[in-house]
């Protein structure tokens, strides 16, 4: 029994080994970004970069949020979060709605709909890209909102993620609904939503930081810097030409754009994992 | 407090018919169970009454009202559901007030009508709680009282009891029943479980394959079955049917010359079965095995030319060998007789 209890001992030690030694590997590019991003430009570029934080974490972070390369950071980050929130609540409203249509109500045509939906999931952003610019082009909606928002919005995996889970809700929940004189809108909102709210918050999750990570589809439809997303402004701030690169900047800026997303794992970590699990019943 | 009527009610699923025209009038206050094997219809049948199918011919009416077009909330009625269908994310309470919001119910209302649903189920305690923290008979009570605070004309059960154990599905049959009759409520109630159409009903419809074989109260079904299907499906150990050339006694001949003309297939009843001696005997068999249940003891038969025979004794199984042969006759008077389409002869 000791013998047993030594050798899972010592397979614990080394899982963690591994264990720690994968995480390092990983973590390491970013440990090396936040150093450069408190150290000054010139301790940069001269080898061997530094592996400890400098003095200047505040000075470069400031300049960064306040003054940035082409735009201040603080407002790449704030294109980004209105982006980000737009495509993931939009998705969510508009593949619920889809969704409840689909799995609720018998109307003409709808295994062609519901094929439709299922095409688009051939069809990524990057294949649909110039069509999709110059439609977006046509409605003015370059160097906007709607521009970055509404192509990205369409979405063939949340539909079929909720349509899945309608599926698994009893009709007679439904009948229920019906008997107590509930119109379909009013089922919806009163028991389909609040019965989805896991699954809502995993896709959410999910969304957000799939709209958050978009970089060529901002790439193209923002010229002006001002609408620019942090997550394609870090390219922008790259030198053309002979220009010198502020990479304590441009690294403070690769943090800053790490974190929003980071928080909204961190702070919906329950939820999600929940929404991934569990089925409620 | 309404009167149901159906009048020549036919459902077809494409071209597929499913329930091929049932008459049934019910009385208000009336208990009317429709009872039937899976499949038969029945579901189908009180969810058109409940607005959830449409009728595709004939008329339903509530209350002299026809309601063929009309949708479930504007029926009055309340229907009770196999699996419950309770709002998992809502509180008992809001599980059962959520019809009274949806008519725009004043709130003071609501919750002295909740409250006094849930005083008369004793689900006051669990006001609220969620479903899923409650246990199956509770859940059950919920889904009860859901349907009672809405006041409706006509209640409707899909086999509410078959999710529950067999002990509380007794205890929930006498509650429903007392309910029923403190209500005044007319009710339909759908089993497959022929013990609770029997002690539930005023008035059961037996049905197979999309027809009413039977409309009557309990006893009356059960002691003059209209058809072979009806006098197998009630009652439990079933009916026993033997053609009239398997009797063979001693006394059978006498009994033969009896039956009415055109009887193809008899059937008696396993507690009208007796042990008597060979000489007024109308069948034999062995005793194959015996079960014991305390008050009865059931004997499976073994006859000559291999089918079985059920009987059934009170008190336990003393001096009955196996395999020793058994002489059995029945009184006349409980012998059923059928003709070639399992119609049942009635003497006239």
């Amino acid at each position: 029994m000791a013998g047993m209890v030594e050798k899972r001992g010592l397979g614990l030690w080394l899982t963690h080994l591994g264990l720690i030694l994968g995480v390092a590997v990983i973590a390491f590019p970013i440990w090396l970004a936040f150093i450069a991003s408190t150290v000054s430009q010139p301790e940069i570029v001269r080898p061997p970069m530094p592996l400890l934080p400098g003095d200047r974490f505040l000075e470069n972070y400031r300049d960064a949020l306040y003054s940035g390369v082409n735009v201040p950071v603080a407002r790449m980050l704030f294109n980004s979060f209105v982006m980000a929130m737009g495509i993931a609540l939009g998705k969510i409203a508009i593949s619920l709605l889809s969704a409840f249509a689909i799995v609720y109500f018998r109307f003409p045509g709808r295994l062609v709909f519901f094929w439709l939906i299922f095409l688009t999931l051939m069809l990524p952003v990057e294949v649909r890209i110039v069509p999709t610019y110059e439609v977006a082009a046509r409605f003015g909606m370059l160097n906007s909102y709607p521009g970055l928002i509404f192509p990205l919005i369409a979405s063939a995996t949340a539909t079929f993620l909720f349509r899945q889970f309608f599926l698994t809700v009893p009709d007679e929940l439904a009948e229920a609904a019906r008997v107590d004189g509930a119109r379909p809108m009013r089922f919806f909102v009163d028991i389909l939503l609040p019965m989805s709210r896991t699954n809502i918050a995993a896709l959410f999750v999910i969304l957000f930081i799939y709209g958050w990570n978009q970089y060529l589809w901002p790439l193209l439809i923002t010229t002006e810097p001002e609408m620019n997303t942090i997550v394609m402004g870090i390219k922008q701030m790259f030198p053309a030409g002979d220009d010198v690169a502020d990479w304590p900047v441009i690294m403070a800026t690769s943090i800053l754009a790490m974190l929003p997303p980071v928080l909204v794992v961190m702070f919906m970590q329950k939820l999600f994992v929940r929404g991934l699990v569990e089925s409620e019943k | 407090m309404a009167t149901v009527g159906l009048t020549d009610v036919r459902k077809t699923f494409g071209r597929t018919e499913v329930i091929h025209g049932i008459d049934l009038e019910i009385a208000d206050g009336e208990f009317i169970v429709i009872v039937g094997p899976s499949g038969c219809g029945k579901s189908t049948l009180l969810r058109m009454v409940a607005g959830l199918e449409t009728v595709s011919a004939g008329e339903v009416r509530i209350g002299e009202r026809r309601v063929n077009e009309v949708e479930p909330m504007d029926r009055d009625i309340a229907m009770v559901f196999q699996n419950y269908a309770l709002y998992p994310h809502m509180s008992v309470f809001d599980n059962m007030a959520y019809g009274l919001r949806i008519a725009g119910r004043p709130k003071a209302e609501i919750a002295e009508r909740v409250r006094a649903a849930a005083r008369m189920l004793q689900l006051e305690e669990y006001l609220d709680r969620r479903p899923r923290k409650l246990s199956g008979g509770q859940r059950q009570r919920v889904a009860m009282g859901r349907a009672i605070v809405r006041k409706p004309a006509v209640f409707l059960f899909d086999e509410p009891l078959s999710n529950l154990d067999a002990k509380l599905r007794v205890q929930m049959r006498l509650e429903i029943k007392a309910l029923q009759r403190e209500l005044g409520v007319t009710a339909l109630y759908v089993t497959h479980d022929q013990v609770e159409a029997m002690t539930l009903a005023d008035r059961m419809v037996v049905m197979n394959e999309g027809r009413a074989e039977q409309v009557g109260a309990p006893l009356e079904v059960y002691a003059r079955p209209a058809t072979m299907f009806v006098a197998g499906f009630i009652g439990s150990p079933p009916m026993n049917f033997l053609a009239p050339a398997d009797l063979n006694g001693a006394a059978a001949p006498a009994l033969l010359a009896a039956l009415p003309p055109g009887t193809a297939a008899i059937g008696i009843r396993p507690e009208h079965l007796e042990l008597v001696p060979a000489d007024r005997a109308v069948l034999s068999g062995s005793a194959r095995y015996t079960e014991a249940l305390g008050a009865e003891t059931l004997i499976h038969l073994a006859r000559p030319a291999g089918e079985t025979l059920t009987m059934r004794i009170a008190g336990s199984p003393e001096g009955i060998a196996p395999d020793a042969p058994l002489h059995l006759a029945a009184a006349p008077a409980t012998i059923r007789a059928f003709d070639r389409e399992g119609r049942a002869i009635v003497p006239t």
